[in-house]
């Protein structure tokens, strides 16, 4: 089935400005896009800059960032020049997102009634009564018992995995063409966890919205993502679909990253660790930024800063020495 | 008063020796209310007890890893609180190589002190940001008047931040100027300084990245070698109990509900809950992914103030019969050393590791 293209990234830039006017990147050159009714999960440590990305997306940030890019396209319109009013409008109906707190992104001071039904009246141009009743069914949707009750409720009478329901609700309230999920799950039990999971899956089966869905957790991208981009350092290391990912991945750093993830699933799981730290924004390593950590670095690595090159349809690669076949067991 | 003295003398000698023994620490049906309400009001306002822990029993065997898993608010972390008497118990006791510690006093604490310690769950706030690194790491070691000279302390310091990874010259600086994972490096060591025998890690790596995850994992299990250490592991997320535990508890509203090894209770967990806690770990491998959904638990976690009657379980489980809301189930053992608090244990419970057998053939 070909996907339309929902959302097209091209060379994305994020810098942060800094005392005595200096500037540290956050984001270098981040290209990617996104089909209707996909799922693509971004994988990275605290620091890569998938929280700043996907910010940037959304036009929501603020000095002293600064986002410069080539493009951003929703549905084929650019979107990246556009005016704060211009991203306002956009922001909850087309474009929307879902944080990490379900405790702090909602307002203590008004019901949640008020304020999913605020998000429908303003996008939707219906009345009161009419924005309670898409409310109300919306809080059904999201599988929330005793809708009518909830809706009177104020977010601190819910539990952690309530008030990230309602978050979900209001974020798919107008039908977004693309949603934003930013570590949706990494605040709840692992069970709370599941069961959100599997209500986004079950209503993305239902509608086209892409997601980006940002996580630094590789069980939830293998539990949800079609394809996967892993970024480290502020920049994409490697991009495939989740199969490949898991099994033929090309990256020293991903291979890292499934070696230090725990295998639940199997009896002996030896865990093997990434050496060193995730380096500062300030002091970014010449060439590769992962070469200082990665066990297979050469000369060549250290001043040379490899680019994303494909190596096979849907994979890429942002290494000199890409691994072959270590992970291929099939 | 010499005769006091006497026992102190007596217990400090018998810490000195390494443990022959089998259970390094025995709890007994443990337990920690917390009071809430007004004591003047009546009725919904008025007081009111949280029961936080109630009545756990288990042990910790001599150089193993005891796992606590549970949902937030399950009571892991006061479990282990009031073992090491940060908070007191509500009844019930502590036996530590045999000795009662949960209603010992203050001088004999003191001795009993330095053989458990502890390591905390978020090391930006447990460190205390105005003392240096060394400092951090010898507070302990002075307040138990260790080392007879300061440069034996200084030696003492600097040999255990060797063991932990971290470089001499970073003695002299301040918890900010490290990174979580060399943060929780520190923690280790302060908690590593007495030479302790048991360690109850709260939560050690939930804070951190996986990759760093992975070093501190690792760092743990061979200083447990190294220094025969064991393990108290409470944490809420599976995989990293599983790769660290010898036996797991599963904590559920303040109490057990099922204890059993690890490869046991992920082939075949007993519990319904137990069950529902592994069928909702995301398994990082997407060959995998079409085959569960079945055993997902619905519903929240009740309020440990009002806990629902009989198996406290009985309000999410599958398997609820009319026993379940009034008879509180026994804990028993249904297999070796496999114990169970259920009225219907699951006969061949879906663990994920069978299927991963499964998979590979």
């Amino acid at each position: 089935m070909e996907r339309q293209t929902t959302l097209e990234v091209r060379n994305l830039n994020v810098y942060f400005k800094t005392a005595g006017g200096n500037r540290t990147q956050a984001v270098r050159n981040l290209s990617f896009q996104v089909g209707s009714g996909e799922l693509l999960g971004i994988v990275g440590e605290s620091g890569c800059g998938k929280s700043v990305s996907s910010l940037a997306i959304m036009g929501l940030l603020e000095f002293p960032a600064i986002a410069e890019a080539d493009k951003i396209c929703l549905m084929g319109t650019d979107i990246s020049k556009n005016s704060r009013e211009e991203m306002r409008k956009l922001r909850g109906s087309e474009l929307s997102m879902i944080f990490q707190e379900p405790m702090t992104s909602l307002n203590p001071l008004f019901t949640i009634g008020a304020q999913l039904s605020d998000t429908i009246a303003l996008h939707q141009e219906c009345g009161k009564a009419e924005a309670k009743r898409r409310a109300v069914e919306m809080l059904e949707k999201v599988g929330i018992p005793r809708a009518e009750a909830v809706y009177k409720s104020y977010p601190n009478e819910l539990s952690g995995g309530m008030r990230q329901r309602v978050m979900i609700a209001i974020a798919l309230a107008n039908s977004p063409k693309l949603l934003i999920a930013d570590e949706p799950t990494t605040a709840l039990d692992v069970t709370i966890q599941a069961q959100i999971l599997e209500l986004m899956r079950d209503l993305i089966q239902d509608s086209n919205t892409a997601i980006l869905f940002i996580t630094h957790d590789l069980g939830v991208i293998a539990e949800m993502a079609d394809r996967v981009l892993v970024m480290y350092a502020g920049s994409i290391v490697e991009e495939a679909d989740v199969m490949t990912l898991f099994h033929n991945c090309a990256h020293p750093y991903t291979q890292g990253l499934l070696d230090s993830t725990i295998k639940v699933h199997e009896i002996h799981d030896e865990l093997r660790c990434i050496e060193g730290v995730v380096p500062s924004l300030r002091d970014m390593p010449s060439g590769c930024a992962f070469h200082p950590r990665c066990p297979y670095a050469q000369e060549d690595c250290r001043s040379q800063r490899p680019e994303l090159r494909k190596t096979a349809e849907g994979h890429a690669v942002a290494c000199l020495h890409p691994l072959r076949g270590r992970w291929n067991h099939d | 008063m010499t005769k006091a003295r006497e026992r102190a003398e007596q217990l400090r000698q018998e810490l000195a020796r390494p443990y022959e023994g089998e259970n390094l620490l025995e709890v007994r049906h443990l337990k920690k209310y917390f009071r809430t309400g007004s004591r003047f009001l009546p009725g919904k306002s008025g007081q009111s007890y949280i029961r936080a822990v109630d009545d756990v029993s288990f042990t910790v065997k001599s150089g193993q890893t005891l796992g606590i898993v549970g949902e937030s608010g399950c009571g892991k972390s006061t479990t282990g609180n009031t073992i090491i008497r940060l908070l007191e118990k509500t009844s019930g006791e502590v036996y530590f190589q045999g000795h009662e510690i949960s209603d010992m006093s203050k001088e004999e604490m003191e001795i009993i002190r330095p053989n458990i310690q502890m390591i905390f769950q978020d090391p930006y706030s447990s460190l205390n940001p105005r003392m240096r690194v060394f400092d951090i790491i010898a507070e302990p070691l002075r307040t138990h008047r260790v080392c007879k000279s300061e440069g034996e302390l200084r030696e003492q310091v600097l040999d255990m931040m060797s063991v932990v990874g971290l470089q001499p010259d970073y003695a002299s600086r301040y918890p900010h100027e490290f990174s979580g994972g060399q943060r929780q490096r520190i923690g280790i060591a302060r908690a590593l300084a007495l030479r302790p025998k048991l360690i109850i890690c709260d939560e050690p790596v939930s804070a951190l990245d996986v990759s760093i995850q992975a070093q501190v994992l690792n760092l743990l299990a061979s200083l447990q070698k190294e220094f025969h250490l064991s393990y108290i592991f409470i944490a809420h997320g599976l995989p990293t109990v599983k790769h660290v535990s010898d036996r797991i508890a599963v904590m559920y509203l303040g109490q057990l509900v099922e204890l059993a090894g690890t490869d046991e209770l992920f082939a075949s967990p007993c519990h319904p809950y137990t069950e529902g806690l592994l069928a909702a770990i995301p398994i990082p491998d997407p060959a995998l992914r079409k085959e569960r959904r079945s055993a997902l638990l619905q519903g929240d976690l009740p309020s440990p103030a009002n806990p629902p009657s009989g198996c406290r379980f009985h309000t999410r489980c599958a398997h609820c019969k009319e026993i379940c809301e009034e008879t509180v189930p026994a804990w028993r053992e249904v297999r070796p050393g496999h114990f169970v608090a259920c009225h219907f244990p699951v006969e061949n419970g879906r663990g994920i590791l069978e299927r991963q057998d499964a998979a590979v053939k």
